[in-house]
């Protein structure tokens, strides 16, 4: 039986490649093999053997953590218990098969690369070092394998409650966070490089079981057998342990984990739309995904660099907020399905719906951006910073409270209605594209304000200094007030159109979109979303797609790193130089630098984008 | 719920609905259908799956924009004139989202202000319907995502009937609702059309409309194949058999098939 497991996932792989998605593998392998290389040249690094030790602890906790992580934006493994629930098949037969199949995976490979790091680390320490660390790798995968299914079955179970949507939120915005300021982190492994980790920190991440394989051949190297052994000993006791867990839960349904209630009242009242709106933000778990990925995103961006004790980025935190949050709510509409035939039929209710939309996201995410403006102006006390993260916030908030209406009716991607998917995990819509649309739109808007700005630096003190206070009021009233007002007209001459986008996907040539039998028609819908859903991504050939990607990283390092953030130290005077290339050229060349880093991220950018709509127009 | 008192122009049908078509691609869902339902009349409409029911109704109160034709409630156009018409029109469509984050009672203050109606009324309405359709009680605090079908089905009745309209155009009203809701919604119907308001209902039960409706009409391959009121069909045979005359028999050869089904 075991076998047959291991085949029908080999045959699940298979149809994926098939299906298009093998751009997408090779570049997982190409990302994940590269990463363990790394891990293992850390291994080889020439530094005192106590910080080299820290750093390979490091990186392989990072690795434990990744994967137990991983499955709560990927969705987790596609062969799982759940399948064989209704089988006549013992949950032992069914663990060890999904565990064969698990351990013979591509992912499995990449691990055991990775974690191969401690048979490196070993071969400098003798013979017994070595003998310790092959055990040592192996158990350290199996521990990571079973942790990561175990954490995928939790995941499931709560992806549609909002604890399971806020985590989702966190680690993705901590991804995010992290390639973009990977800098940051490189400067302080740097820094650490010669003394090691602080105690407290060291001692921590002995305590991961990750740890521990390399701890245990430290052991077997300076002789300690004993230590050497009691560590192996835990880590396959803690393996089996899991292990036996995970046999428990195999099949485990999935469980609401929270279900959302609403206050019990005597008697029905009037509700507004802001009301509805508000209470949307509140118990609905992918809107709360929403808010949580965009303040996640905002603390991380800007407290990250506290690590080097740069504290410049503090004040604009709510400028970052505001900055994913009109990507996080560009399809405010479409995001609420086909509910929309409530405003279609009843009298007038359109313009109602459009301001109490704009203004519940104005309490959510100016209420939770002011605060963070105001305690980063608190706790970096840098009176030149205040009227840039004041008066940026406001115009891009204004600008965003306008969007988030405007661009999701007309932009507007379906999305399956919650009541039809209630049983999987919640789709969703590929919303990249039009993310960066609506950021870069709100910076568009925001760029008068900006350019007051920096006209009032140079000029120093005079009239001048109230022009971006001018433009940043004028655009937090006019922006929300007139794209509002776009969204109204909009919506009451194309509503049923819209409503047919709603209901077919975006393919408006579906011969098939009668919908007269909900079953049928829901199915019917289902399959046209996914042959929609093929997106450019994955019609790029392998080629296109390391080229797109590498374009891609190279645009977000110039434009962002090297581009946007020197510019703020260069503001800020913050007199690091780091690794930012503009900051380390003569005075004068240093803000032409840093724009022109920015031009090139876009000419980057526009690269990657042909390659993109290359391989798209392949698939049309 | 008593449906507002009539206008003068008694001969003003409540529903006409005149050579509506709506094509996708190139298969046309509804074809140039012509429907004229009369002021206090029930009519049922009936047809096999994929007929263009839903379409047609989607089309006929404005949430789908047909090719061709129009749709008037009252002589009010519904594009034309699309204000008026949706005050006087309650409409439970297919199996559409509703502010899925919002209980039963949340959900009807919602609507009622969507339609300015005063807050006694909405209160005084939601609480009637909630009670006669079983959502009070331990659903009251159940929000609308967590409904069964029945229950979704029941809330939108409710949706339907809250601001009082005079033409109620419903689609497939009694599916998954359970018998004791399904008596409970019976007489709320037969009490609006005593009272002079109008109802369109599609359905496949054959015994429902038979029972409630005073008109039938049959669609099939996206036209009306036949319209008639309910005693000259009755007078020729069962609902069913007029039915299958117009729709078509299935196949007969079902002893063949699945031979080893004993």
């Amino acid at each position: 039986m075991a076998d047959v497991i291991v085949q029908l996932d080999r045959t699940l792989v298979r149809n994926r490649v098939a299906g298009g998605k093998a751009a997408q593998r090779a570049l997982g392998a190409t990302l994940g093999f590269s990463l363990a290389g790394t891990t293992l040249l850390l291994a080889l690094l020439e530094i005192p053997p106590a910080a080299r030790r820290d750093l390979v602890c490091l990186a392989l906790g990072l690795w434990l953590i990744g994967w137990m992580v991983a499955p709560s934006f990927t969705g987790g493994p596609e062969l799982t218990g759940q399948f064989f629930r209704l089988h006549p098949v013992r949950r032992s037969t069914l663990t060890r098969g999904l565990l064969a199949a698990a351990c013979t995976g591509l992912p499995a490979m990449v691990a055991l690369a990775a974690f191969a790091t401690i048979v490196v680390a070993a071969i400098p320490l003798g013979p017994g070092a070595v003998l310790v660390s092959v055990p040592a790798t192996l158990l350290s995968v199996l521990v990571v394998i079973v942790a990561a299914r175990l954490t995928a079955i939790w995941f499931a179970a709560v992806s549609r409650s909002r604890v399971g949507a806020a985590i989702s939120s966190v680690v993705t915005a901590a991804i995010i966070v992290v390639a973009q300021h990977s800098w940051i982190l490189l400067i302080a492994i740097m820094v650490h490089a010669e003394t090691g980790l602080p105690g407290g920190l060291g001692t921590a991440l002995a305590v991961l079981p990750s740890s521990w394989g390399l701890l245990a051949v430290d052991a077997a190297g300076g002789g300690e057998w004993g230590l050497a052994l009691a560590l192996l000993g835990a880590l396959a006791a803690l393996g089996v342990l899991l292990y036996l867990w995970w046999t428990r839960v195999v099949t485990a349904a999935p469980l609401r984990a929270s279900v959302v209630r609403a206050p019990r009242r005597a008697t029905a009242s009037p509700v507004s739309a802001l009301r509805k709106e508000l209470l949307g933000w509140r118990r609905d778990s992918l809107r709360l995904q929403d808010v949580v990925l965009p303040v996640a995103y905002a603390l991380g961006t800007t407290a990250l660099p506290l690590v080097i004790g740069f504290g410049g980025l503090l004040p604009f935190t709510g400028v970052a907020l505001v900055l994913l949050g009109v990507a996080t709510s560009c399809n405010l509409y479409g995001a609420s399905g086909t509910s929309l035939w409530m405003l279609l039929l009843a009298p007038g209710a359109l313009r109602e719906d459009v301001r109490g939309r704009q203004l519940a996201w104005l309490v959510v995410f100016g209420g939770l951006g002011a605060a963070f403006t105001a305690a980063g102006c608190l706790l970096h006390p840098d009176p030149a910073l205040v009227p840039w993260a004041v008066c940026s916030f406001l115009a891009l908030l204004g600008a965003s409270s306008g969007l988030v209406v405007l661009l999701s009716v007309y932009a507007l991607v379906p999305v399956a209605d919650p009541h039809t998917t209630k049983h999987s995990p919640a789709g969703h819509s590929d919303l990249t594209g039009p993310g960066f649309v609506a950021i870069a739109a709100a910076l568009v808007l925001a760029a008068p304000t900006v350019g007051l700005l920096a006209a009032a630096t140079l000029a120093g003190d005079g009239w001048s200094r109230w022009g971006p206070v001018a433009s940043a009021c004028a655009t937090a009233v006019l922006a929300p007030w007139v794209l509002g007002r776009a969204a109204i007209v909009r919506l009451s001459q194309r509503g049923p159109e819209l409503m047919h986008t709603m209901r077919s996907g975006t393919t408006d040539d579906a011969a098939d979109a009668e919908t007269d039998e909900s079953g049928i028609g829901t199915d019917a819908t289902a399959e046209r979303d996914r042959v929609s859903r093929v997106s450019g991504f994955e019609s790029m050939r392998p080629a296109e797609s390391a080229a797109f990607w590498t374009l891609f990283i190279a645009a977000i390092l110039a434009a962002v790193p090297q581009g946007l953030v020197a510019a703020v130290h260069l503001l800020a005077d913050s007199g690091i130089t780091g690794w930012f290339v503009a900051l380390s050229l003569p005075e004068d060349l240093q803000l032409p630098a840093a724009v022109a880093f920015i031009l090139l991220g876009l000419l980057l950018a526009a690269g990657a984008a042909r390659i993109f709509a290359h391989a798209r127009a392949r698939v049309e | 719920m008593t449906p507002t008192p009539r206008a003068a122009d008694d001969a003003t049908p409540a529903l006409l609905v005149s050579g509506l078509r709506r094509a996708f691609g190139d298969t046309t869902a509804v074809d140039g259908v012509d429907l004229v339902v009369e002021p206090g009349s029930f009519t049922g409409l009936l047809g096999p799956n994929g007929a263009g029911k839903s379409t047609l109704i989607a089309c006929t109160v404005g949430l789908d924009r047909p090719d061709a034709g129009s749709s008037k409630v009252f002589g009010l156009d519904v594009w034309r004139q699309p204000l008026d018409a949706r005050r006087l029109l309650g409409v439970l469509p297919d199996n559409l989202a509703l502010p899925e984050h919002l209980s039963g009672s949340e959900l009807l203050g919602y609507w009622g202000r969507l339609h300015g109606m005063a807050p006694a009324t909405v209160g005084s309405r939601a609480n009637d319907l909630l009670r006669l359709l079983e959502l009070d009680g331990s659903a009251s605090r159940t929000l609308v995502r967590d409904y069964s079908t029945g229950m979704r089905k029941k809330i939108g009745i409710a949706v339907a009937l809250l601001h009082a309209p005079r033409v109620l155009v419903l689609d497939e009203p009694f599916e998954a609702v359970d018998p004791l809701s399904a008596i409970a919604i019976r007489g709320i119907l037969e009490q609006f059309v005593g009272a002079g308001g109008s109802v369109v209902m599609s359905s496949h039960s054959m015994l429902l409309v038979e029972h409630l409706c005073d008109a039938v009409s049959i669609m099939v391959g996206g036209r009306i194949v036949r319209t008639a009121p309910m005693a000259d069909v009755l007078s020729q045979g069962t609902l069913e058999e007029a039915f299958l005359s117009a729709a078509g028999r299935p196949h007969d050869d079902h002893d063949q098939e699945l031979s080893w089904l004993t």
